[in-house]
């Protein structure tokens, strides 16, 4: 294109026509006031959504907890063995009452315990 | 004025700054603050007077960022009007105006062609802006149209900048904001904002050279 050929643009008048002609003409005032008072109506909702699922996750958490220190009281229920003198006998029980008894041969009360712990904990899936 | 000049105008990185383009931010206007004060305590009359005063402040500005895109520009500005609504009341006296509402303007603005890219209805590609046609179907008159020619060129050059540096070029171009205003405003040192001002004028008018046009 020769030097002739080339057109002009004025930067401030040409950016201005570019702006008032595609800008709105005018404000619609009926509408901002309408959305601006939805608006904290959505929030208020966000927030007690926010908050539901807040409570939601808490209380899945601590029902979690103790479902799973449920599996501790059943070991506790193991507190209730007794140990007689020769042979050494172990009864374990249950919520439902005795129902098996294991023998075991030791002196020591502590390995006693331990074994009958590990022994429940291994076959709480299966029972005894 | 030499040819150089001419070409990319009144901003250089080597020149120095005139005293009215380094000057302070102007004072607000007495009215302006007044129904700014009225429509902090919730006088919607005081609100859409003062709305009204600066419309086409607003509007523009808003189109220049959107980079004339009649609908998100009417969707910036709406936005922008009931952001000013709702923040007005936390507006402090001791702050520029001007500042404060050009402010809401860019950040609804911004958050339009955010929203815009990311529901991709519309995006802000160069392949979109390229294709967008030269003809006008209201124009009546061969200066009518060459003057919608213009435009359009213009608005796809614009398209392809950054929208901080073409609502920059707009403020001060159009609304002749100094740059220690635009500085203020943006958050930026004056000389940041000189030779941004500076290459986006030369960016915009190579672009331009290719299409065809000089800018003046």
């Amino acid at each position: 294109m020769s030097s002739a050929e080339k057109k002009e643009i004025y930067l401030k008048d040409a950016l201005k026509d570019a702006a008032m002609s595609t800008a709105p003409s005018f404000p619609d005032f009926a509408d901002v006031y309408r959305k601006a008072e939805q608006r904290p109506r959505k929030i208020r909702r966000i927030v007690f959504s926010a908050a539901i699922t807040a409570v939601a996750a808490a209380a899945s958490f601590w029902i979690g907890i103790a479902w799973h220190s449920q599996t501790s009281r059943d070991i506790a229920l193991i507190d209730s063995w007794t140990v007689s003198t020769a042979p050494v006998a172990v009864s374990v029980s249950t919520t439902q009452g005795a129902q098996n008894e294991i023998v075991l041969s030791t002196y020591q009360t502590s390995p006693v315990n331990l074994f009958v712990q590990d022994l429940w904990e291994s076959s709480a899936g299966t029972g005894l | 004025m030499s040819a150089e000049k001419k070409e990319f105008g009144r901003l250089k990185p080597d020149e120095s700054a005139a005293g009215e383009q380094l000057s302070l931010p102007a004072a607000d206007d007495p009215v302006d603050l007044s129904l700014a004060e009225h429509a902090a305590k919730g006088d919607k009359g005081a609100f859409e007077r003062l709305m009204w005063r600066w419309w086409d402040r607003i509007r523009g500005y808003c189109a220049a960022f959107v980079a004339f895109d009649p609908e998100l520009a009417e969707e910036a500005a709406q936005e922008s009007l009931i952001r000013m609504y709702k923040a007005l009341p936390r507006w402090r006296k001791e702050s520029p105006l001007g500042g404060y509402l050009y402010g809401i303007c860019r950040t609804a603005s911004l958050d339009v062609i955010r929203s815009r890219a990311r529901h991709s209805a519309r995006s802000m590609s160069v392949e979109d802006f390229d294709s967008l046609s030269l003809e006008s179907p209201h124009s009546t008159g061969e200066a009518n149209v060459l003057q919608e020619e213009a435009n359009q060129m213009l608005a796809k050059a614009m398209q392809r900048l950054d929208p901080e540096d073409r609502s920059m070029l707009y403020l001060h171009e159009v609304e002749g904001k100094g740059l220690a205003e635009l500085g203020t405003m943006y958050n930026l040192p004056v000389g940041t904002v000189k030779s941004r001002l500076f290459r986006v004028r030369e960016k915009l008018s190579v672009m331009l050279k290719e299409m065809g046009y000089e800018l003046r």
